[in-house]
């Protein structure tokens, strides 16, 4: 039955970031200034005075003057020298340098907010860049703006606590599972669980104390089992996550053997603590970057799953509204007891859906801000007033074609999008909800056939009992007054722990996904009786 | 003592219809510069008194090919683009504004400190809709033809929605009869959709990382090939070129299709209905206003034709419609021009008589299906 290999099913993406540059040009962030200002001065034909630079950063001259020689009085504020060398023209690598030169960390290309700056100034290498451009920039993403003057009574930065000079990085992260879009209907739980699939490796090199020492942070599996497919990774992740390490190597010298160290918690680390706090910063820029792709249904064209939620079995659908794109909006079809809702959103809520609250706010830490609520319009709402009975991401929704159809005659608040008059928009709508709820049809006639599956349990071979049984955390299946077969069923069904099959089986009495499909009250005949 | 009493923001109303028909007028379909925005303003009360406060801009009547032109010449043109407005309360009347007065926004003038936050927040809307303009992914899939450096490209992008975590967008550009694929980690549509000059303004220089780019498929089949077969090992790398060979025969397909499209004329790079001419159908009276894009009714003669009626416009027209004009080309080279060129430039999506005459120079005549024939 174990067809499928998960050896080799990885994907790796690797950046090798570059010996820093050690060699410095200037002795003091003075003799840095002073060049480039003679360099913009030669260049625009003119005299640039200090009072004039003082003036554009809107600090009092006298304290600006002491700021760039350094030796009464510094700047506290990192952005305050960032400003500077926007603009007396100097590029990334100079501005750095000028950083480094006054003790201030380098600006770091993980760090979004600095990576920003760092675009700004590599733009046009010798031409200044003006402050308000930069917070332009970092306005559009929504950083705050650069902080230039000093306030009183603040503590000096952290960062120059490090004892180590980083020299290199070194990151590398492996997606795992590329199998799993082979099929995508047959372990719906697992497609878009990212952290079942992903290993990271981060690496940085230090020099200090006469060594060279490698530091990494990496995760091990711990009970890694080279013959197992993608299925039995991902089921096996969940119930033995993976164990984060802590690694010092430090490579041998003339006089010293190469040393390995390997610690579970940071506390332990001691002297590297602080290198590491810097690697988990970049680790967690990344792991960031890779979950907000996974949260955005843009990058997915349309995603569709199927799950219990609140005991009651749902299949949902999100799309983008690529028709008509500056509305900004997502839709997403929820099927629950025989009713299709169309939920028009302001941002993707798929994966709010698709994890549990607990999870969802594990890896993006925030809430899940939308719920599923067939919450009637009220006389307020439908005309267009909100009276924050709604969710927040919820723009509209609808439970029928008609519901859509009559909204022509509401007056909402869309925004005034004169091209297309309310009909064309209703239209648009209706479109999507016809072509969502089919694609959802398909899917429960899919998982009623056993072409779908919520969670596949011949997938997981022949260990599968073994894997259920730790799954809901018991001995084996014959415990907690459950038949084994009961056990199947719900793992199938994708629950997570006995006493969700105990509610489920509260509410419903039947676990087999196929009978619950035909059941009266997941058609949403019960209602009616 | 100013209380506000209602803020409505400025706000994107929408750009180029792309749902009726998206091939109606190719060129215009995601230009910047042809999205309509609804003009904000602030309502407040200044020691009992209401005023209302907007920021007229002076192409916000324009639509879309007039004004995405205005817009690029903006800064050539002496007048003031935007002035601020203040419609004070006339009598007793609560919402009665009649008396407007308006200021330049260099001169000091009452609300400066609100006109800069109405401005701030305007940048701020413009911004965003500039951006969605420039990803892909909020359109699925785009297609779209230019005639860049006097070669007519045809390009298409789309995301790679198979592997999202990656960020990649994938990017065909067929011009002189091969097809360019690359993928880059940044969408790249709006970097040939748009003129050089355009594309900067607005969005600065492209920083995209062109990670692979092949001009056929046969570097495509090799590697394919030379993945050893039946080991599980090369799972993934066989899935992932079958994924690119896969992507780049749809997009080939896609813009053959866009290639056909173009010929019979069921696409158009750009209709003359994007002018928007009083009386559309009549070429006479399209022409006059085709004269007006290129600044060239000087050179026809034809200065303040659109005045007149439209049945002395027809005369008048006539009369000067036989005459060819010649122009000199940047190049130092001369070109005759008729007003019929004109016309069929235009449809071509090019937009300056210079880039009409090297097309009809290289090609002898002002037809895509010519164009096409050379280089497809």
């Amino acid at each position: 039955m174990n067809n499928y290999s998960n050896q080799v099913a990885t994907y790796s993406k690797e950046e090798i970031i570059p010996e820093a540059f050690e060699e410095t040009n200037y002795a003091s962030f003075s003799e840095l200034y002073r060049d480039k200002i003679s360099q913009l001065g030669k260049k625009e034909g003119r005299t640039i005075k200090t009072r004039e630079l003082a003036l554009v950063v809107n600090i009092d001259y006298e304290q600006f003057r002491k700021f760039i020689v350094g030796h009464d009085k510094k700047t506290k504020k990192r952005d305050c020298i960032i400003a500077i060398c926007a603009i007396i023209g100097c590029d990334a690598t100079e501005t750095n340098e000028a950083l480094r030169l006054y003790g201030f960390p380098e600006l770091d290309q993980y760090n979004r907010r600095d990576e920003i700056i760092w675009d700004q100034l590599a733009e046009d290498p010798d031409a200044p860049v003006s402050i308000d451009k930069i917070n332009e920039a970092l306005v559009a993403e929504h950083y705050p703006l650069l902080d230039i003057h000093d306030h009183r009574n603040e503590k000096p930065n952290e960062n120059q606590a490090n004892p180590f000079k980083l020299v290199r990085k070194h990151f590398q992260c492996t997606i795992e599972g590329i199998e799993r879009n082979y099929k995508p209907d047959s372990f719906l739980d697992l497609q878009y669980d990212l952290e079942c699939y992903y290993n990271m490796r981060t690496c940085f090199e230090y020099l200090g104390q006469g060594r060279r020492y490698e530091i990494c942070i990496q995760y091990e599996d711990p009970h890694v089992q080279k013959s197992e497919n993608i299925w039995q990774t991902g089921i096996r992740r969940r119930i033995f996550p993976k164990r984060k390490k802590y690694i010092v190597y430090a490579y041998p010298t003339e006089k010293q053997e190469s040393e390995l160290q390997e610690f579970e918690q940071i506390d332990d680390t001691e002297l590297f603590r602080e290198c590491f706090l810097e690697i988990e910063k970049t680790e967690q820029a990344e792991k960031q970057r890779l979950c907000d792709a996974v949260n955005d249904t843009r990058n997915y064209g349309r995603r569709i799953s199927a799950k219990v939620i609140e005991n009651d079995l749902h299949i949902f659908c999100e799309t983008y509204n690529t028709d008509i794109p500056e509305l900004s909006e997502y839709y997403l079809m929820d099927y629950c007891c025989g009713v299709y809702t169309l939920y028009v959103l302001n941002r993707s809520c798929f994966m709010q859906m698709y994890l549990t609250e607990e999870k969802y706010e594990q890896i993006y830490s925030k809430q899940p801000s939308f719920r599923i609520l067939h919450l009637r319009k009220t006389w307020y709402e439908t005309f267009g007033f909100n009276s924050g009975k709604m969710n927040d991401p919820v723009i509209d929704q609808f439970s029928s074609e008609e519901e859509i159809k009559f909204s022509i005659y509401e007056a909402r608040d869309i925004g005034t999008f004169e091209t297309y008059d309310e009909n064309a928009i209703n239209e648009l709508r209706l479109q999507s909800y016809q072509q969502m709820r089919l694609e959802i049809d398909i899917l429960i006639e899919k998982l009623q056939t056993g072409k779908a599956h919520i969670c596949n349990r011949k997938l997981l071979g022949k260990d599968a009992d073994s894997l259920i049984a730790a799954y809901f955390g018991v001995q084996s299946l014959e415990e907690k007054g459950y038949s084994a077969e009961q056990f199947r069923d719900a793992f199938e069904l994708g629950l997570r722990t006995v006493n969700e099959i105990g509610s489920f089986l509260q509410g419903h009495k039947i676990m087999k996904i196929n009978e619950i499909l035909s059941s009266p009250k997941a058609k949403g005949d019960e209602i009616y009786d | 003592m100013i209380e506000i009493l209602d803020i409505s923001p400025y706000k994107m109303i929408g750009f180029y219809n792309n749902y009726d028909d998206p091939n109606e007028c190719l060129s215009l379909l995601y230009d910047p510069y042809s999205v309509q925005f609804m003009r904000g303003s602030v309502h407040l009360k200044d020691n009992g008194l209401e005023r209302r406060l907007n920021i007229l801009h002076d192409d916000e009547l324009e639509w879309g090919i007039m004004k995405s032109k205005s817009s690029l010449t903006k800064e050539k043109r002496v007048s003031v683009s935007k002035l601020y407005c203040i419609q004070y309360e006339e009598g007793d009347k609560q919402y009665a504004f009649s008396d407007t007065k308006s200021y330049v926004p260099d001169q000091p003038c009452p609300y400066h400190e609100l006109f800069e936050e109405m401005e701030l927040q305007e940048e701020a809307e413009r911004t965003k809709a500039f951006a969605m303009l420039n990803d892909s992914r909020n359109f699925s899939k785009r297609i779209s033809a230019k005639i860049i450096d006097n070669e007519l490209h045809i390009f298409y992008e789309t995301y790679n929605y198979d592997k999202p975590e990656l960020e990649e967008y994938y990017l065909m550009d067929y011009y002189h009869g091969t097809y360019h694929f690359s993928i880059a980690d940044k969408s790249r549509f709006m970097m040939l959709y748009l003129t050089p000059e355009k594309y900067e303004k607005i969005y600065g220089k492209c920083n995209a990382v062109i990670k692979e780019q092949y001009d056929s498929l046969e570097p495509l089949k090799k590697f394919l090939a030379d993945i050893p077969k039946y080991d599980y090992e090369y799972d993934e790398d066989r899935w992932t070129v079958r994924q690119k060979i896969k992507t780049f025969r749809h997009m080939q397909k896609e813009i053959d299709l866009m290639c056909t499209k173009l010929k019979f004329e069921r696409a158009f790079i750009r209709s003359i209905s994007c002018l928007w001419v009083p009386i559309p159908g009549i070429e006479f009276i399209e022409t006059v206003y085709i004269l007006k894009y290129y600044d060239a009714e000087k050179e026809f003669n034809c200065t303040g034709l659109d005045d007149l009626v439209w049945e002395e416009m027809s005369v008048e027209y006539y009369n000067r419609s036989k005459k060819r004009k010649e122009f000199h080309l940047s190049d130092g080279k001369r070109v005759k021009l008729s007003l019929k060129d004109l016309y069929h430039g235009f449809e071509l999506g090019l937009d300056t008589i210079d880039e009409i005459g090297q097309f009809l120079l290289k090609y002898g005549k002002l037809s895509i299906r010519k164009c096409l024939k050379q280089t497809c």
